[in-house]
């Protein structure tokens, strides 16, 4: 196997550590210099620490005509970081079990921090041998790369092409290329330490993106689940998490109950489809108020999480109480595949994000509660309209046609004129109830052009109450607008009149339609007996409510301005000219 | 107070159900219909001076008084009988009333039998 003529006389010399003061070309010397110089040029190209690797490894193998070139980083604790090698095609890589383990001349190197030279590498004592599979290497060239004094890697060369062994020129071109090597070596730790301080700072900036953009959800939004559906997605993403799901108190009790899920598309996480306090993950953070973090595996569940979300993969759970006025009002988790430790910082800001998110809830349960009593105080109206109107008029003729019948006999004459009011009184009872159900009627297509439609409202509101109604409009402007905005002005203008029929008392009205300083300016003004604009509360019961809800709901600034003996107007101020 | 039949004051904001009340009523005979009034104002001057014994009230008011009306009316002694009349009814609203002071809470329904039953029985 091994030729025994082979001596290993030259492993002294290479022992000689230190520049190089009188280099020994025998041959071509300028040639190799010049090799050398542009390989360690190329070797700042390139700052990327693999990149920079690769080329030393590649320049190594060129300039001493090695057959096999490697490069090995150590990790500190006397193994291999990483090992690149040059010469051995994929077959060959694929037939060697495992990379080298740095027990024989590759620790060696390591360990002495001195070049080796040697004509038969297996000859060395402290060779280790080849495993099985392995190619067959005979000349050995190892020379070691450090940074101020501490080895940040080797190189080793086996296999001189054309030669029998490697020779000290050869040793010392290396060893100047492992100089420039270990420069660019740091070069490209330090590029990836700053690289490193960006992606940080890249994150940071994502999560106060996150933690911005979430302040401003939570004081607009009314409608819940788009809101919460919209945070998970942005929180699983951002901490890389497989699935997250967020569950909410019951209204009417202390029952955690799932509304919005993502990445579990296929199973329930849980064994339980709601969670009372105290019970499991959820009900534990319900009951502390406390994030939790737990390592799936190990913790075990049996009662509530389903096996097959273990079997899936899933290691870590996290979990964030949603915090309002100090009351857990939901619960936020996380699910990671495998391990995933969680910084104190993520920690913070997740339950940051959980105390934001609680304050929506809030707001949005409170916003529910108020829509409640208004429903309620709008059916209210409706039951006090009836009664002014119609059962009252109604009733009042049933008790004409009550008398006449009494008077039916003694008083004929006064029995049929009786009668003859009721049939009246009837008919008025009936266009009453006409003119109430038009008041019902919430949608009307309105026209093209909204000013044609504010004509018209006048002119029916007019011929219902006997108040006048003027219109302005500038030219073509009621063309102009987009249909939503067309639509939601039209029944703003027709809400304002159903208010001043009903409580102002008015004997004129003003609708106006205006552009002005890039806004659509909608007015509705009358002289009725106004009412105190201060006493902010019959806002919800009021018609008005609904004038303002439209105008918000098309991006309008909505003024209502009123005095007692004053009048009220209406404005809707609407910016234009810009994507809403 | 002369003896006969009983002296009968109807407040309601709606013109027409008071005037077809007071004309109803007065066929009766049983009792004596001695006026009627939109505004608590004058009802509660009219009761004072014309020795009336029994009010029929339309408990809800526009102005929201309906309840204290009752109250202030049967705050006397010599307090009239209240009847509360309604055009729909609410278990409050009937809870409230008989707390005001109402002897009775009565729908507006065509039935004067049933009226006059609640207008002749004893006070109480």
């Amino acid at each position: 196997m091994y030729n025994p003529s082979e001596k290993s006389v030259t492993e002294k010399k290479p022992r000689k550590p230190g520049p190089v003061k009188r280099p020994y070309f025998s041959s071509e010397p300028s040639d190799r210099m010049r090799r050398l110089h542009r390989a360690t040029l190329s070797l700042y190209t390139d700052l990327s620490l693999d990149g920079t690797l690769r080329r030393i490894v590649q320049a190594a193998r060129d300039l001493t005509q090695a057959r096999y070139a490697a490069l090995g980083v150590p990790d500190g604790q006397g193994g291999q970081l990483m090992f690149l090698t040059e010469g051995l095609s994929a077959a060959e890589i694929a037939h060697i079990p495992h990379p080298p383990i740095g027990v024989g001349l590759i620790g060696e190197v390591y360990r002495s921090g001195r070049s080796i030279r040697l004509p038969d590498l297996s000859r060395h004592p402290r060779s280790s041998g080849f495993p099985a599979g392995h190619p067959e290497m005979k000349s050995f060239l190892g020379v070691p790369i450090s940074a101020f004094g501490r080895p940040v890697g080797q190189i080793y060369l086996t296999e001189r092409i054309g030669g029998a062994e490697f020779t000290e020129e050869d040793q010392a071109l290396i060893e100047m290329l492992a100089a420039h090597a270990a420069a660019a070596i740091e070069n490209a730790r330090l590029y990836r330490q700053v690289q490193d301080r960006e992606g940080e700072l890249a994150a940071r900036n994502r999560e106060l993106e996150l933690v911005n953009s979430l302040s401003t959800a939570v004081s607009t939004a009314i409608e819940l689940e788009p809101l919460l559906q919209g945070i998970l997605d942005r929180v699983v993403t951002l901490f890389g998490a497989k699935a997250g799901e967020v569950f909410l108190r019951s209204e009417d009790g202390d029952v955690f109950v799932p509304v919005i899920q993502r990445g579990m598309a296929d199973e329930a996480f849980w064994a339980a489809s709601q969670f009372r306090v105290g019970e499991g993950f959820v009900g534990r953070v319900a009951e502390t108020g406390k994030a939790i973090w737990t390592n799936l595996a190990e913790a075990g569940e049996p009662r509530f999480l389903r096996r097959s979300v273990i079997d899936a993969g899933f290691g870590t759970l996290v979990s964030v109480p949603l915090l309002a006025r100090a009351q857990v009002v939901g619960v936020m988790s996380l699910a990671f595949l495998g391990e995933r430790p969680l910084r104190v910082d993520e920690l913070g800001l997740l339950e940051a994000i959980g105390a934001g998110v609680g304050v929506a809830v809030e707001n949005a349960r409170l916003y529910r509660q108020a829509r409640r009593i208004a429903v309620l105080e709008e059916r209210e109206r409706i039951a006090m309209d009836l009664h002014d109107g119609i059962i009252q008029s109604i009733y009042a003729v049933g008790l004409t046609l009550d008398t006449a019948k009494i008077m039916l006999q003694s008083a004929p004459g006064e029995s049929e004129s009786a009668m003859r009011q009721a049939i009246e009184r009837l008919n008025s009872v009936i266009r009453d109830i006409r003119a109430y159900i038009l008041d019902l009627q919430p949608s009307r297509v309105p026209m093209a052009d909204l000013a044609e439609g504010l004509l018209q409202l006048a002119n029916e509101f007019r011929a219902n109450t006997l108040v006048e109604a003027e219109v302005r409009a500038d030219d073509g402007l009621g063309r102009t607008l987009d249909p939503a905005v067309r639509s939601a002005m039209f029944h703003i203008s027709q809400e304002a009149l159903a208010n001043v029929a009903k409580h102002a008392r008015a004997s004129r009205v003003w609708l106006s339609l205006r552009g002005e300083d890039g806004l659509v300016v909608l007015q509705v003004i009358d002289n009725g007996q106004g009412f105190d604009a201060d006493a902010a509360t019959p806002l919800l019961g009021h018609g008005l409510s609904n004038i303002v809800e439209r105008g918000h709901a098309i991006g309008a600034i909505v003024e209502i301005a009123s005095h007692p003996g004053d009048g009220t107007t209406v404005t809707v101020r609407l910016p234009v000219g810009r994507p809403a | 107070m002369a003896v006969g039949t009983p002296r009968l004051y109807i407040i309601d904001e709606h013109g027409p159900v008071r005037r077809a009340l007071a004309e109803r009523l007065s066929r009766v005979g049983s009792v004596t219909v001695v006026g009627d009034a939109a505004e608590p104002s004058q009802a509660v001057e009219a009761i004072h001076t014309d020795a009336i014994d029994i009010v029929l009230i339309e408990i809800k008011r526009s102005d929201g008084l309906g309840l204290e009306l009752v109250r202030q009316i049967t705050a006397p002694p010599d307090a009239p009988k209240v009847i509360v009349l309604t055009t729909y009814p609410t278990d409050w609203e009937e809870a409230a009333a008989k707390r005001a002071g109402a002897a009775a809470y009565v729908l507006k329904d065509l039935d004067a039998k049933e009226l006059l039953r609640h207008i002749l029985a004893a006070p109480g």
